[in-house]
């Protein structure tokens, strides 16, 4: 649109300049010719007359006895006006005339008049009467020939310069016309109209978009609560008041829940804020036809000094998104569904690995059980068979643990969190790990937060820190080394758990897939340690970490919240 | 008797009295009439070439209808010769010899420099060249004064001027 509309308005200069040029070239043409006509004709008609009556005259003084001086003189005159005849400018049309063969004839009778008048004496006059009679006869008719040429000369000159006025006609006509065309193009082009019909069209444009639209309904509302315009989908929804022209101004009984939503917006709508204009939206059920939809409906208020309409003037659209909602609540559905379909499968995945974690401890009870029955057999110190008992217990209570920690990993929810002090909870840690093993591992505590209670129960935070401790003792042993470090630091909110070893590090492949489930390590051991355990501590609130120490090997940490202390 | 006689006659014979310019030596060529105070006869004042010639000359150049391209003439300033024939009127008519009749009023004379002339291009001007005496607008130095109504004033062939 745009080159094209370029193209028209440089035709349109091109072609008024063209006129403005033909005009000027036509004004030079005809100026010339009219500025010759205009200069003052010395009437060559009149000449003609008096060189027929000189002659005549001339005749008459030879004829009539005048002196010789008289008819000279009388001759001269005649003469005078054949030269004028002959020489003058004004006569030159018509020496080049028709008559130029007579006009010929015409000087040499002059010539040889002159010569006799000249020579004029009495002896000649007779003569020279006769001549003159000869020659009358044709000057006569010369003369009534170059009258009548003469005036249709004049005729034609007439015409020239009637012609020539119509030229300067044109002329003018053309020049005030191209004026005219100029002004009004340079009108057109003037910024501000072209910007004011811009506008219009846009807002036309936008309208007619707005009002085409045949999903949404739309309605504008005027001044005093009347209605501008709706479109077809507007009659349908709200046909029973869109039809009086007037929105109410309270819903009464008849009116749907879609047209109090509309009158409830039209009441809140505040000066607007967005450059949409947009100052109102709100969502309403509403029974259509039966059945129940849901709308969403917005207000727009047209920025100020947008568009022509008045101030008061608002659209509302209605949009039924039923379908949208419905569409909604089942994705809720389904992503429920999906969480618990993802729990399964974990489920799954964790099945196997419990088998593994519950046959350590049973198998540690099942020794301690054949010890008991030989101690007891054997009747050895009671000392010895309640220690016996002891390991038995912790190793139950081991086992129990694992089944519980596997349903904190299915359930989730930290309702049996608890509190425990955490220089038990270690202590309790060390000893399970410590259980059957022969020498008992070589752990120092380095810190043991005395006095510091978590937010968490005894048996899960033990749980986790057994876990870490055995990982530790594995990584370490791996490396030739014995033993691990455990540090507890509460401060603030909360306290921080170290367990140090003196392994190799995690390699870099390793740490990706730490804390996915069963991925097992290279010094064997639990692959599920450290997910339960991230569970563990996630779900009261805390977060485990890990990270290589530069004087070797690796050092977890969990940080969990502290209680507040209700114990001295 | 005689006193009175006499003192009529005076009257009678006044004009006479007033005629202070000389009578032309050669041909009469212009004969001044009308409302004037010198003369060399009865209500007349007569010149011949010769006492045109005397009066202070003037040439202008004048371009006209009648000649082909600029001509020089030379005559008398028409102001200077009415100045010289004391004439008391507002207007001139000029005569020529074919009973052609014009005229001119004062004031044009004092506007613009009219002349009689009585040479063109130096050379005397014979009857048939429209002489002996023409009355020349300078046409070529006035191009303004290019109307029907000034040539219609330029006579040719002045024979009679004649002042009202």
């Amino acid at each position: 649109m745009m080159p094209t509309k370029s193209v028209a308005k440089g035709l349109f200069v091109a072609l008024v300049l063209c006129l403005l040029a033909a005009a000027f070239f036509v004004g030079l043409l005809s100026y010339g010719e009219l500025r010759a006509l205009r200069a003052p004709q010395e009437d060559s008609g009149w000449a003609i007359l008096q060189l027929g009556l000189e002659h005549e005259r001339l005749r008459f003084a030879a004829a009539t006895g005048e002196s010789e001086k008289d008819v000279k003189l009388r001759g001269e005159i005649f003469l005078s006006r054949v030269k004028l005849v002959r020489d003058s400018p004004i006569f030159a049309e018509v020496r080049a005339s028709a008559l130029k063969e007579k006009l010929g004839q015409l000087f040499g009778i002059a010539r040889e008049t002159e010569a006799l008048i000249d020579g004029l004496t009495p002896a000649t006059r007779v003569q020279f009467q006769e001549r003159l009679d000869a020659d009358a006869g044709f000057i006569r008719q010369l003369t009534l020939d170059m009258s009548s040429l003469n005036r249709s000369l004049l005729a034609d000159a007439r015409k020239r310069r009637t012609m020539l006025l119509y030229n300067y006609f044109i002329v003018l006509e053309l020049v005030v016309f191209s004026v005219l065309a100029l002004a009004v193009f340079a009108l057109r082009t003037n910024r501000k109209v072209i910007s004011m019909s811009e506008d219009l069209q846009r807002q036309s444009a936008t309208n007619h978009a707005i009002l085409s639209s045949v999903d949404d309904a739309i309605v504008g509302i005027g001044a005093e609560r009347r209605v501008l315009y709706s479109n077809p989908k507007a009659a349908e929804l709200l046909g029973e008041w869109l039809r009086t022209g007037v929105l109410p101004s309270v819903a009464e009984a008849g009116h749907t829940a879609l047209t109090a939503g509309i009158i409830a917006l039209m009441d809140q709508q505040q000066p607007a804020a967005s450059p949409s204009g947009l100052t109102g939206h709100s969502k309403v059920s509403s029974l259509f036809k039966g059945l129940k939809r849901v709308y969403d409906l917005k207000l727009y208020r047209p920025p100020q000094g947008a568009t022509g309409l008045s101030d008061s003037s608002v659209v509302i659209t209605i949009t039924d998104i039923t379908d949208a909602e419905e569409a909604a609540e089942k994705r809720e559905v389904y992503d429920a569904r999906i969480a618990d379909v993802s729990r399964l499968m974990s489920y799954a995945v964790i099945s196997g690995g419990i088998v593994h974690e519950i046959s350590q401890p049973l198998a540690a009870i099942k020794n301690h059980l054949h010890t008991l029955k030989v101690a007891t057999a054997t009747e050895q110190a009671r000392e010895r068979r309640a220690a016996i008992v002891d390991s038995l217990a912790e190793e139950v209570d081991r086992a129990i643990q694992v089944v519980r920690n596997v349903r904190q990993l299915e359930v989730g929810d930290p309702e049996e969190a608890g509190v425990c002090a955490l220089d038990e909870a270690i202590g309790h840690a060390i000893r399970l790990v410590s259980i059957g093993q022969k020498p008992p591992p070589d752990i120092k505590v380095i810190s043991d937060g005395k006095g510091a209670v978590a937010a968490a129960s005894l048996p899960l935070v033990s749980q986790v820190v057994v876990n870490l401790l055995n990982n530790a003792l594995s990584a370490s042993a791996s490396s030739g080394r014995r033993g691990a470090e455990i540090s507890v630091d509460a401060k603030g909110e909360e306290a921080e758990i170290s367990v140090a070893d003196f392994g190799s590090g995690v390699s870099p492949d390793v740490a990706a897939r730490l804390f996915t489930p069963f991925t097992k390590s290279a010094h064997g051991g639990m692959g599920l340690g450290l997910a339960i355990s991230r569970r563990i501590v996630d779900n009261v609130g805390g977060s485990i970490s890990w990270r290589n120490r530069e004087t070797g090997g690796a050092v977890f940490t969990i940080r969990i919240p502290l209680a507040h202390k209700e114990k001295s | 008797m005689a006193i009175v006689v006499l003192a009529l006659l005076a009257v009678i014979a006044r004009p006479s009295w007033s005629c202070t310019l000389p009578e032309p030596a050669g041909e009469v060529i212009l004969t001044v009439d009308g409302q004037i105070g010198a003369c060399n006869a009865t209500g007349e004042a007569r010149f011949d070439l010769a006492m045109l010639e005397e009066l202070p000359r003037k040439t202008v150049k004048s371009e006209n209808p009648w000649e082909e391209g600029v001509q020089s003439y030379e005559g008398v300033l028409l102001r200077d010769l009415m100045a010289f024939v004391q004439a008391s009127g507002k207007a001139a008519s000029f005569l020529a010899l074919n009973d052609y009749r014009a005229d001119i009023d004062f004031a044009d004379f004092e506007r613009y420099d009219v002349i009689l002339a009585y040479k063109r291009n130096g050379e005397y001007m014979p009857v048939r060249e429209k002489g002996p005496l023409f009355v020349v607008y300078p046409f070529a130095e006035r191009p303004e004064l290019k109307s029907e109504l000034r040539y219609a004033q330029s006579v040719w062939q002045v024979a009679r001027i004649t002042v009202r």
